[in-house]
């Protein structure tokens, strides 16, 4: 009896499903809003990379709103973890973890701070480079037993990249009465790497704030939280 | 220049079909060991083959790709091999037809 109402569903979800979804059919070119970004975009932002432009000034403050839901977010998973602590990890760490650890934290972190340096540019940004950053202090608890050095600089770090994108979007308001305007810093010439307003500093503070929530996380993780 | 490209796509008929029988083998092996080895010893395998491939059909792309391959050598297998480890803690996992554990004797 199940099998069958599962094949009928199947049934129900491979036809009718895909010819109710065929009459919206393609989309007829750009909204009015996303036809602005593509025809503007470029000569107001100066960025190459439209989806950073969109994310970081359009739809600036909509980004500071989503680190605060990460900041929520992070906040949250240490203080479950300070007050359900998990113990501390049974095994040694091997000499091939150890290896590793000496090894790869460095080109992770070089390329972790390319993808935030270059978030006008390619795809990437703040968000994903500053995973691959916290990828490197995971690697580094994961070799380590005792306490680690870079733990209590996290909060500090976290605290200081959210104050400075708010910092940078009251630069905006105050030299040019709009919050996050972009051109409050020199556009450059698109491309470069010193372009594009104040996007690759916004990016560096979310990369900054991304990277230690990820790793405050991790060390929470790791040593039963309570540090922050 | 046509037959480095049609090498280039065997390589990466070989690495999808490694990576597949890798996901398969995630979802049908029965214990954490089998699917671990599953998981991580084919991915290694078709990973590369993929980038390899990737890298005859566009040469120019090739140092990149390499940069990449390099990348998934150094941390596949240890990453595994650190997961091997963390399970070989858990008293649950141990498969019930063990005859010996070295890493049981070097660790007491």
């Amino acid at each position: 009896m199940r099998t069958f109402i599962a094949f009928l569903l199947a049934l129900y979800l491979v036809f009718f499903a895909a010819a109710a979804f065929e009459s919206f059919g393609e989309p007829q070119g750009l909204g009015r809003i996303a036809e602005h970004y593509a025809a503007e975009g470029f000569e107001e932002v100066g960025a190459i990379n439209l989806v950073t432009a969109v994310v970081v000034t359009y739809r600036g403050l909509d980004t500071l709103g989503e680190v605060s839901v990460l900041f929520t977010a992070a906040s949250a998973v240490i203080l479950l973890l300070s007050v359900f602590p998990l113990g501390k990890p049974a095994n040694k760490p091997s000499s091939i973890v150890l290896l590793t650890m000496k090894v790869l934290p460095g080109p992770i972190l070089l390329f972790g701070g390319y993808i935030i340096a270059h978030g006008h540019l390619t795809p990437g940004g703040g968000f994903p480079g500053g995973a691959v950053v916290a990828s490197a202090a995971l690697l580094v608890l994961l070799g380590c037993t005792q306490e680690v050095g870079f733990a209590k600089w996290l909060t500090f770090a976290e605290s200081m990249a959210g104050f400075s994108f708010a910092m940078l979007g009251f630069w905006g308001l105050l030299k040019l009465g709009q919050f996050l305007n972009n051109s409050v810093l020199f556009l450059g010439i698109p491309g470069q790497l010193l372009s594009a307003g104040i996007i690759p500093l916004i990016s560096a503070a979310i990369g900054v704030k991304v990277a230690s929530e990820l790793s405050g996380i991790l060390v929470a993780y790791r040593c039963g939280g309570g540090k922050e | 220049m046509i037959l480095l490209s049609a090498l280039g796509h065997v390589l990466l008929l070989i690495g999808a079909i490694f990576l597949c029988i890798s996901g398969l083998g995630i979802l049908r092996m029965p214990d954490v060991w089998n699917r671990m080895h599953a998981g991580t010893k084919a991915t290694t395998l078709g990973s590369i083959a993929f980038m390899l491939g990737l890298g005859l059909i566009r040469p120019e792309w090739l140092p990149k790709l390499l940069v990449i391959a390099l990348f998934i050598v150094l941390t596949n297998p240890v990453s595994s091999h650190a997961l091997a480890r963390a399970v070989h803690g858990v008293p649950e996992e141990k498969p019930d037809n063990l005859q010996r554990d070295d890493l049981q004797e070097a660790d007491s």
